[in-house]
């Protein structure tokens, strides 16, 4: 008896651990997508036309794709999204950019 | 002896019972990583962006609301992420030597109503000198005068840094100050920076210059 309620014990410790380890995995990322949210933010602040808006994204750390009006630009993995819209006062078109950055 | 045994099997049961709960947990949430999406200074920076398209194509009220309603449909599409925009209204105030244009925008943040504003001026200064200066062929009277031309970017989710350069307002905007570079498409004018947000410009009378965003600089020249 004692060694089946040790087992159960043990087996309890184990399934916890694994618990804690999977909430752990899951709470590690938010912090890095912070930047790409920002770059993108910075990127609109700083830029009225696309080629300005793309130089500026590209030149941001952890940025793993590019897309421009659905096409990709740099490909890569699509982990987080953010989307931009400009607006060009220059040529009066409207680009959709989105950029996708990797944990 | 039975008793003690008949608590082993129950203290083994629910021992068992846990095991199984927090198993079903780990089967039903893989760990995998969750992200977790920030809303608020993009959704800012675009919003002013638009303003400054919105100052660039010649702003009204209608204008901006066909424009927010515009990116509002993108949003259904694009992870823009937008908290939802409630108002959005465009003002623009004009003095003898200056003019302001203002956008502003209500958006609903988890924290309540907030708002999102650009502010622009251009305040010239008086006519210290004026000489002529001749264009493709024809002959201008430039006025030299200062111009004092910035953007204010307001947001509860930009920093309001203590060391920016002082921006003429007179509705009392705070947030980031942006001092745009300007020119003349036309090429009349002589425009040269003397200091943050501050240019020596020669302009044959009241002029239209434009900044790097497309967004048109009225200079009113006084004297």
């Amino acid at each position: 008896m004692r060694h089946l309620e040790a087992l159960a014990i043990a087996l309890v410790y184990a399934v916890t651990a694994a618990l804690l380890y999977a909430t752990a995995a899951r709470q590690a990322v938010p912090v890095h997508q912070v930047s790409a949210e920002r770059a993108v933010a910075y990127a609109l602040l700083k830029c009225q036309t696309a080629p300005c808006l793309l130089d500026a994204l590209n030149k941001t750390a952890g940025t793993s794709a590019l897309y421009v009006n659905g096409t990709p630009v740099t490909s890569g993995d699509a982990w987080v999204c953010y989307s931009a819209i400009v607006y060009d006062a220059f040529n009066g078109t409207v680009t959709r950019v989105r950029v996708c950055a990797r944990p | 002896m039975r008793g003690r045994r008949r608590r082993g099997q129950f203290a083994l049961l629910g021992v068992i019972v846990l095991a199984v709960t927090l198993l079903a947990i780990i089967a039903s949430r893989p760990p995998e990583p969750a992200f977790a999406y920030e809303r608020g200074p993009m959704q800012s920076a675009q919003l002013i962006h638009l303003a400054r398209y919105c100052l660039a194509v010649g702003c009204s009220n209608d204008t901006l609301s066909r424009l927010v309603g515009e990116l509002a449909a993108y949003n259904a599409s694009e992870p823009l992420l937008m908290y939802p925009v409630v108002q959005a209204y465009y003002r623009s105030l004009a003095s003898t030597s200056r003019v302001e244009n203002y956008t502003f925008f209500t958006i609903t943040t988890l924290r309540g109503s907030e708002t999102v504003a650009l502010g622009v001026s251009a305040q010239a200064g008086s006519v210290l000198n004026t000489f002529s200066k001749t264009v493709r062929g024809v002959t201008y009277i430039l006025k030299n005068t200062t111009l004092t031309y910035c953007h204010v970017y307001a947001s509860p989710f930009f920093p309001t840094p203590a060391d920016a350069p002082p921006c003429p307002l007179s509705m009392g905007l705070s947030g980031l100050v942006y001092c745009p570079r300007i020119y003349d498409p036309n090429g009349v004018a002589e425009i040269r920076q003397i200091g943050p947000c501050t240019w020596a410009v020669a302009v044959p009378g009241n002029y239209t210059l434009r900044d790097e965003f497309g967004v048109p600089v009225k200079v009113l020249v006084r004297g």
